[in-house]
């Protein structure tokens, strides 16, 4: 110890009170008379200031379990959305008007289109939707029918009666 | 099987009143340290080891967990204290002034002025080891720090100490 040590040493400092020291004392009695049944003044106990390092290993496990049943969780929501939107309409549920059983690919690969209806398996029916022109899908869907004509392109009018001029 | 993986089962609180006993003045100390008041030091020492007697059985390292029990619940009061709109923020520089012990002798005086120069870092690591006679080994513990940071701390805080009182002599 140099003398910069001891002149710091020899600093005074305050030292605790006899009433801590009871203060103290009347604490640990009572708590241990709680541990044995009696009534003590301590009424409420509560929390370690510092968790110990147990608490630390079960609070990382936790996180660790939260963060799985999570993901797990994300991963299923997703997997049943998924399947959800590519899901095939089957005939049966369809119930939009006009809509009838189309022909699907055969195993060999050629369209079976001589009785739809019938030569399907239920379980591999798709529909093929037969939207009249009139519905509002087709308008806004499909391309207008274009022509071009002398005074530029326009959409193409069919005329059944002849005009006047002609 | 204890709730608590990290104790030791004991049946009675005789751990932590035999650690007050043997280790009442660093405890005070390390409180103090924080608040710089007497009164408010005792009060957290208190609530540190009303919180320790409501463990369920001996920390493994109780020494040093009943110390940063204590340091801990000072920083709290001192930072509890620090909110309030009665307490200025500078309450307990005012407490510094107020409650330290009267220093007579000149190289006291200048030394206690010194030490208050220092960071407050090296300050605290300079006071827990010469004052509270912890070592470094506990300081680096009690302040979750490395050990070599502790003790290169320490070294820096004297050379400073040392400067300062060489110019306070010259």
């Amino acid at each position: 110890m140099n003398d910069i040590e001891r002149l710091i040493t020899r600093l005074p400092r305050p030292s605790p009170s006899e009433e801590l020291d009871a203060r103290i004392a009347g604490l640990i009695d009572s708590e241990n008379g709680l541990e044995t049944g009696a009534d003590g003044p301590l009424a409420a106990r509560p929390t370690p200031l510092h968790s110990p390092p147990a608490d630390g290993v079960r609070a990382a496990n936790r996180r660790l379990i939260v963060t799985v049943a999570s993901t797990a969780c994300a991963g299923l929501l997703g997997f049943v959305i998924g399947r959800h939107s590519v899901a095939p309409v089957v005939a049966g549920q369809a119930a939009i008007p006009g809509a009838t059983v189309g022909a699907v690919a055969a195993p060999d690969g050629t369209p079976d289109v001589s009785n739809p209806a019938v030569s399907l398996r239920p379980e591999r029916n798709i529909v093929n939707v037969q939207v009249p022109e009139s519905e509002a899908l087709v308008r806004f869907v499909m391309p207008a029918k274009q022509s071009v004509g002398l005074f530029g392109s326009g959409p193409l009018e069919e005329r059944t009666e002849s005009t006047q001029l002609e | 099987m204890t709730i608590y993986q990290g104790m030791v089962d004991m049946p009675e609180r005789s751990w932590l009143d035999e650690l007050y006993r043997r280790q009442r003045q660093p405890l005070f100390l390390i409180a103090w340290n924080v608040l710089r008041c007497p009164t408010l030091a005792e009060d957290a020492v208190h609530s540190a080891f009303v919180r320790l007697a409501a463990l369920p059985a001996a920390p493994r390292e109780p020494k040093l967990y009943v110390f940063r029990a204590v340091r801990n619940a000072a920083i709290d009061l001192a930072r509890a204290r620090g909110r309030r709109r009665d307490q200025p923020a500078d309450a307990l520089e005012r407490y510094a002034k107020v409650d330290a012990p009267a220093v007579d002798d000149e190289s006291l005086v200048a030394a206690q002025a010194a030490l208050e120069q220092l960071d407050e870092g090296s300050r605290e690591v300079v006071e827990l080891h010469l004052q509270a006679s912890l070592t470094f080994q506990e300081i680096a513990g009690l302040l979750d720090q490395p050990l070599p940071t502790v003790a290169s701390r320490y070294r820096r805080a004297l050379g400073k100490l040392r400067e300062l009182l060489e110019i306070c002599h010259e």
